[in-house]
């Protein structure tokens, strides 16, 4: 929602550790992070915070089979967005989520599939490509499901 | 003009290479490949693959790099793909490709509605794959009714590469719902020669019947121009109809038509033509006055109609009528047609029992001739009813009971009290015999008693039959004092028998099981006076392997041949062991008499034919031993087989006919047939003076069909009268026959005998050239091959195209 | 020199019943007819079945002319086959019987022509039927 930016975060971990320099704190073992509507489920997350203590980035990784999952409730009518990805990166300032690795999102009724997928959590902008490299060859796939067939 | 075509491999277009089919005509075949996307969960979701997928800001969907996108059963390919905010269309740049079921379009930019089965396409080549029709436009548009309209488009169903021929039109639609297309102002370009030109066409494009223009048949026949643009109308999935406009250089435009139905047990076809004034035209026959028809109506009439009841009580109904007996010599439109030479009249209903036969029917024809002279005019049987039963017992004991009465009927014109009438050809007045002066009806009874014992081993059968014949004749204004209501009874008595030897036997390093089976056959029938016994329906029999082991000297019912006949003789047939097939049959039989044949045509027993005038059959009806008749069918090989047939008098030690066929068929469809018939001349007793061979008939007979590549069949006849040392028929025909398209040219010379077999001085030549194209996929819609070829060379099967 | 009467030592055809399964028509008369003597009888479901398709005749001419009498090749042709009836299996497939002769046609008396056809029709049907019972003769029943 559009209030998310400013709710706290709560997460739950396994295990917290704390890297002061970077300013980086890392939860290990079946994280679950909650900020309002949004809802981060991963086997690490790794979260950075600015100079102000207020968080930068959230980069979580999948493990064990699972990947990285996070959901996130765009405007109150509407159905909620997911996304999956191996690496799943947050940049809370740019409202910007970039899921790369067997990217997946669904977002109002249409489905991403790629290797990479960068998705703007309160504007409706999605952008996906194939891997450029070229070695996995995971191109973009999509389902759209027109707007009067609801 | 159409956009140039794509080269082969784009249009899905795969040779065969080395794997071809035997026989294949085109160099390969339209393989649609599967789709680069599963289906939609609903059928309005829509898959997408690219490269690159983004949401614009304006709500559209951005896709780029090798894109697919499949909607339900279409699927889009294309370089660059937007999808609209509203998400109902979709706009690809070129080059693009769009799949449906059974067809691909490619072509340049393109859009595609996704809230309906509409799309267009710029610059498209399209394919339709198992129609193998293929062709490009300007633009190309799906309806949502799910038709095509092409602006500026071509069609073809030749492989891709091959410019033989296409149809070019400016506003095209293709509904492959319905199955046809329509063109307006079309034209057909062959290479880039344009040949016809039609300002609307409806043609179909796939098997189904449809209604719409055939492909059309051009005739040169004698100096002129035949020119048929047959129209099919497809009315109703059980009865349909072809028209066919035609216009003859010679003669003018004429209608002709067919209407075929089928109504659960009952069909029909009703065929005919009319021509209001006929330009005249000469005739090929030189015997004819040239423009006999001018400013007259020719047409003709044909209707069949078979039909059944119960299994076992069906009926049929027949009428053919033609304005004179020359029409089908002017307007046979191929050569079966020209040689029709007589139309049937029927109206039948027949009961098929176990025990019991019967049989009702009015029965005519019209008989073909020009002119028609009053004795070769047919009687009419108006009615007939026969009932006919057999009973048997175990005991081998049999009954017959064959009844029939009919009412014959005919009216001569011209014809006086005399029986005399002027033949307008020749001009000299004839007679019309006594014996065929006379209306009336006849009532003929045939009983029969047998014992037939059927061992494995043999037959023996006496048989005993009582031949009974009564009329009610009417001579109208012929003074005659014959009497009006003769009679017949006589007995028919035969006894035929018969034993089967076996043997194993081994010959040319193969073992057969061989039979022996001799064959005693005796025959009496007494002399009755039959002089005032009218000739409705009679024919005297020649002498044939049949004839030696059957009663009856007559065809009909007429006259009833006196006989006191012993018939002797045996076959031989060689059976493969292992299988059984009869390989080689050969037959050896004569019959030996015992008394003059004092019967003829006249059936006055106490008079015997002409000896100076007509020595073959005074010497038929006096001859003590029939001629030796040895029939051999072989079978040499899987290809080659034979048969001869030798009629050999010993007294006389001359052969009376002879015959022998050579035959080559080869699975590949070649066949080589070579032959010879001799007859000696009168062997064939003839009554009607006219059709009388007037000479031995010695012929040779050669004809073949070779399939000289998958796409050239050559056919060929050469029949020669040696006697009168002239070609009776000369037959030469090509039949080009390729992937989209196939040619038929024949040309056939042929003896005319006008009528008259006992002179040749009125025989004249007549020939025919015979050009049928079709091409193939369109329009090719039963087009019946002339079956005139398959009659006239054994063996050949016609290719459909 | 080798020859003995056909069927002395045993029935002619040791096939000792038969299920015949044809158009209803004048062929099958003429099979019925031809098994009369061999000792086999026709019964509704027998171990062998015999299925013949419909008659088919061709005919083509051997002289040239409008007149007089023509001579003509008829050649009925008959295609058939043997099963087991226990499990269809095909002890003869695809196989044709065909007899053919000569017909003369005398377009003078068209009222014959129709009977004279019937005739020759007939004697090949008698041909042929005796042709199925030599090949079904010929057969070893497993």
């Amino acid at each position: 929602l559009e209030s998310d930016a400013s709710q706290p975060i709560e997460i739950a971990a396994d295990q917290l550790d704390l890297d002061d320099n970077a300013g980086t704190a890392v939860y290990t073992g079946d994280v679950d992070m909650q900020q309002g509507s949004m809802q981060l489920t991963a086997a690490r997350v790794e979260i950075e915070r600015n100079a102000q203590g207020e968080v930068s980035t959230v980069t979580a990784h999948g493990g064990g089979g699972e990947r990285a999952y996070l959901e996130q409730k765009p405007a109150p009518d509407e159905p909620v967005a997911k996304g999956w990805g191996d690496t799943v990166i947050y940049h809370a300032a740019e409202r910007r989520v970039e899921l790369i690795d067997n990217a997946e999102l669904h977002q109002a009724r249409d489905t991403f599939n790629g290797a990479y997928v960068e998705y703007f959590l309160d504007r409706r902008q999605v952008q996906a490509r194939s891997d450029d490299d070229g070695e996995s060859d995971q191109r973009v796939r999509m389902t759209l499901t027109p707007r009067d067939s609801e | 003009a159409p956009p140039a075509p794509l080269p082969a491999q784009q249009l899905d277009w795969q040779p065969w290479g080395d794997s071809a089919p035997q026989g294949a005509l085109c160099s390969g075949r339209y393989v649609e490949p599967g789709y680069q996307l599963p289906a939609g969960d609903t059928p309005q979701q829509i898959r997408t693959d690219s490269a690159e997928a983004a949401y614009g800001d304006d709500g559209g969907t951005m896709l780029s790099g090798e894109v697919a996108l499949r909607r339900g059963e279409t699927q889009l390919e294309s370089p660059r793909v937007r999808v609209n905010a509203a998400r109902d269309r979709a706009f690809a740049e070129g080059p693009t490709a769009v799949r449906n079921p059974g067809l691909l379009v490619r072509g340049g930019d393109a859009s595609m509605a996704l809230d309906s089965d509409a799309a267009q396409i710029d610059n498209a080549h399209y394919v339709i794959h198992d129609q193998r029709l293929r062709g490009d436009a300007i633009e190309l548009q799906r309806l949502a009714d799910g038709r095509y309209r092409l602006d500026d488009a071509s069609f073809t169903t030749c492989e891709p590469g091959s410019r033989l021929w296409r149809m070019v039109g400016s506003d095209v639609t293709l509904d492959r719902e319905e199955g046809f297309g329509t063109a307006t102002n079309a034209r057909l370009e062959m290479g880039d020669v344009p040949v016809f030109y039609w300002p609307w066409v409806r043609f179909p494009i796939d098997d189904r019947r449809q209604s719409g223009f055939l492909w059309p048949t051009l005739g040169f026949s004698g100096d002129g121009l035949d020119y048929t643009q047959p129209y099919y109308l497809n009315l109703a999935p059980n009865y349909d109809a072809t028209l066919s406009p035609r216009w003859m250089s010679e003669h003018g435009a004429m209608l002709g038509g067919e209407f075929r139905y089928l109504f659960g047990n009952d069909q029909g076809t009703v065929e005919g033509a009319y021509l209001a004034s006929d330009r005249g035209g000469a005739s090929d026959n030189p015997n004819d006055p040239d423009d006999a028809f001018e400013d007259e109506a020719r047409w003709y009439i044909d209707y069949q109609h078979a039909g059944r009841f119960s299994s076992q009580l069906d009926y049929q109904l027949a009428y053919g009528a033609a304005s004179d007996g020359r029409y089908f010599d002017d307007f046979g439109r191929n050569f079966a047609e020209q040689d029709t030479d007589h139309l049937a009249r029927l109206a039948r209903m027949t009961y098929r029992g176990d025990t019991w036969r019967l049989d009702a029917r009015a029965q005519g024809y019209q008989k073909l001739d020009y002119p028609l002279d009053e004795d070769d005019k047919p009687f009419y049987r108006l009615p007939s009813l026969s009932a006919d039963a057999r009973w048997s017992q175990d005991s081998g004991f049999y009954q017959e009971w064959n009844s029939n009465a009919t009412y014959f009927w005919r009216d001569l014109h011209g014809v006086d009290s005399q029986g005399v009438w002027t033949d307008e050809e020749t001009g000299n007045r004839r007679r019309i015999p006594l014996r065929e002066a006379a209306n009336g009806s006849r009532v003929h009874l045939t009983p029969a008693l047998g014992w037939r014992a059927d061992p494995s081993w043999g037959f023996f059968e006496p048989r005993a039959q009582l031949w009974q014949s009564s009329y009610q004749l009417d001579y109208g204004n012929r003074q005659t004092d014959r009497d009006e209501d003769p009679s017949l009874v006589a007995p028919v008595l035969s006894m035929d028998s018969g034993l089967i030897f076996e043997r194993d036997a081994s010959l040319f390093g193969t073992d057969w099981r061989q039979t022996l089976e001799p064959r005693l056959y005796y025959a009496y029938v007494p002399e009755r006076d039959q002089s005032d016994l009218p000739d409705f329906d009679t024919s005297e029999r020649a002498v044939s392997w049949g004839q030696l082991w059957s009663p009856y000297r007559f065809s009909g019912a007429d006259r009833l041949g006196d006989v006191n006949k012993l018939s002797y003789g045996a076959s031989t047939r060689f059976l493969e062991d292992d299988t059984g097939r009869e390989r080689l049959s050969l037959s050896v039989g004569q019959s030996s008499y015992f008394s003059d044949r004092n019967i003829d045509m006249n059936g006055d027993p106490d008079t015997l034919p002409d000896r100076e005038r007509n020595y073959q059959d005074w010497y038929n009806a006096t001859r003590d031993r029939s001629p030796v008749i040895t029939e051999l069918e072989w079978q040499m090989t899987e290809r080659w087989r034979s048969r001869y047939s030798w009629f050999y008098d010993p007294d006389r030690s001359m052969t009376e006919k002879a015959s022998a066929y050579l035959q080559y068929q080869d699975p590949a469809g070649h066949v080589l047939n070579l032959g010879y018939n001799w007859q000696l001349e009168g062997f064939q007793p003839q009554d009607d003076a006219e059709d009388r061979l007037g000479y031995n008939r010695e012929d040779y007979d050669v004809s073949f069909a070779y399939q000289a590549t998958p796409s050239l069949d050559l056919i060929g006849r050469f029949l020669y009268d040696n006697t009168n040392d002239r070609a009776l028929e000369q037959l030469a025909g090509v039949q080009f026959n390729d992937c989209c398209s196939a040619v038929q040219l024949v040309w056939r010379e042929w003896v005319e005998d006008n009528d008259t077999a006992n002179t040749i001085d009125d025989d004249y030549t007549d020939r025919g050239l015979f050009l049928r194209f079709v091409f193939k996929g369109l329009g090719g819609v039963g087009q019946e091959a002339d079956s005139y070829f398959e009659e006239a060379i054994p063996g050949y099967r016609a290719t459909t195209f | 020199c080798g020859f003995q009467l056909r069927g002395l030592d045993a029935a002619a055809l040791d096939i000792p019943a038969l299920t015949l399964s044809s158009p209803d028509g004048r062929f099958e008369d003429a099979v019925e007819q031809a098994l009369q003597g061999t000792g086999t009888t026709l019964e509704d479901n027998a171990p062998l079945r015999v299925n013949l398709s419909e008659e088919q005749v061709r005919e083509t001419r051997l002289t040239q002319g409008a007149s007089g009498n023509q001579e003509r090749r008829l050649t009925l042709s008959v295609p058939f086959s043997v099963q087991r009836s226990e499990d269809n299996a095909y002890l003869l497939d695809q196989q044709t019987l065909e007899a053919s002769t000569t017909l003369s046609v005398d377009n003078n008396n068209l009222l014959a022509q129709d009977e004279l056809r019937d005739e020759a029709l007939d004697s090949l049907r008698q041909e042929a039927a005796r042709q199925l019972v030599d090949r079904l003769r010929a057969l070893e029943i497993p």
